[in-house]
């Protein structure tokens, strides 16, 4: 009888301790859901002595949400701090805040090389032609791609 | 005056700006503190472009020593107790500079003195110190030194016009530079002249030239111009200092940048003031 308590304890204790957790999926909103398409592209021209370099692509994932992507070979200058990422109509940075900045569309800033994804909700306007690395604090510009 | 905060993008440190041929008695001493102002908005890139960026400030409070060990060996000790460095649109990074010793040796003590100096100087500033844009969240590494070792060996020479109260010194350095994280510093060279009269046996008056260049092809890649990488330019400078109690002396200092040698590479570029006071124990 022992024995057989002890079994149904042993089965019981496996039975509960083996059950499967409820399994969490997260899902980061700042990066492509499924597969990312490019739809232009372009290489980093690096700017007043920086490093910067790779490739920067501009397209949208399986749900059709906007994404710019840098890829592994992307690198700039980060001893300086934080790199700043802007849209712009142009390989200049034009800024006019009088005006709400029409030539720019601020995307967001990074802090190391490799690759990174920028949300774009809503989509950039179609104007937006160049991705700018731009040092905020000392306005300086440390590279440009054109996205083709 | 005997200083210069030579301000590359963010900063290189102060450095020994004129050196002459003399030694100092022995056991005889000088002493000089000295707040140094800068600021400006016209920064020369590495290939020498011209840009106009946000207003970069510092200011440098130095401690300069110099003792006679005997006539012909000299001691020097050369340390920016703390420096302030800021955009206008940031907070301040602060932190002490990095300490330079310097022994300078009497090669030839007559008619044109000759010394020859070794200066290492040791990265004892902030190698890596960012300042908070006060408009956005972007931070900004400001240091307060460049992070590496080096060594700077200079060759100096002088000659007093006596008993006309004038001299002039000739020098000419060169910067042994080695590594910060695995970035190598290229070498540079910086060459000296230093002319001075003393008016109405009061005031001396002093101008100043000053060069500096790289040694080397600019690397590729990661090139750490925060860190004073291919700093070039040409300074020039005048001042004063009056004694105005027996052994003290109030010093005046500005300085300007110019491409006339050398043309302004990686540097910002205004007026560079100072104010000091100093102290020298005579024999």
């Amino acid at each position: 009888m022992k024995k057989l308590l002890l079994a149904i304890v042993v089965i019981v204790v496996g039975m509960t301790s083996c059950s499967k957790d409820a399994v969490t999926v997260t899902v980061d909103s700042s990066k492509p859901d499924g597969t990312f398409t490019s739809a232009k592209s372009g290489t980093f021209v690096a700017q007043n002595g920086t490093p910067s370099a790779g490739t920067a692509q501009l397209g949208t994932d399986s749900k059709g949400i906007q994404f710019l992507k840098f890829g592994s070979d992307f690198k700039t200058e980060f001893g300086t701090g934080t790199v700043t990422v802007y849209l712009s109509t142009s390989m200049t940075f034009v800024a006019d805040p009088g005006k709400g900045n029409p030539a720019l569309k601020l995307v967001g800033s990074v802090s190391k090389a490799g690759e990174a994804y920028f949300k774009l909700d809503p989509a950039a306007d179609a104007k937006f032609t160049y991705v700018i690395l731009w040092c905020g604090t000392a306005n300086i510009p440390f590279g440009n791609a054109k996205l083709q | 005056m005997k200083f210069i905060c030579s301000i590359a993008f963010v900063l290189v440190g102060c450095s020994a700006f004129s050196q002459s041929g003399w030694t100092r008695p022995k056991n005889t001493y000088f002493v000089k503190t000295s707040i140094n102002l800068f600021n400006s908005s016209t920064y020369y890139n590495l290939d020498g472009e011209k840009l106009t960026t946000t207003e970069f400030r510092q200011q440098a409070l130095t401690l300069y020593g110099e003792y006679g060990i005997t006539d012909r060996l000299t001691g020097i000790i050369n340390f920016p107790m703390i420096k302030l460095n800021s955009y206008v649109n940031t907070d301040v990074a602060a932190g002490i500079g990095d300490l330079k010793l310097e022994v300078k040796y009497a090669l030839l003590r007559k008619n044109i003195p000759l010394t020859i100096s070794v200066a290492p100087e040791l990265p004892t500033g902030s190698k890596n110190n960012y300042a908070q844009n006060t408009t956005s969240t972007d931070q900004i590494n400001l240091p307060t030194g460049d992070g590496e070792f080096n060594v700077w060996t200079t060759l100096a020479a002088s000659h007093s016009f006596y008993p006309v109260p004038a001299y002039i010194s000739i020098s000419t350095a060169y910067n042994f530079r080695t590594q910060y994280n695995g970035f190598s510093f290229r070498d540079q060279s910086k060459s000296n002249l230093e002319v001075g009269y003393k008016l109405l046996d009061a005031v001396w008056f002093n101008a100043t030239l000053s060069a500096q260049t790289s040694i080397g092809a600019k690397p590729s890649g990661i090139t750490e111009f925060i860190r004073g990488e291919g700093t070039e330019f040409t300074a020039l400078g005048i001042g004063a200092s009056y004694e105005f109690v027996k052994g003290w002396s109030v010093a005046l200092q500005g300085w300007g940048y110019s491409d006339l040698l050398f043309s302004r590479k990686n540097i910002y570029s205004a007026p560079t003031y100072s104010i000091g006071v100093f102290y020298e124990l005579k024999k």
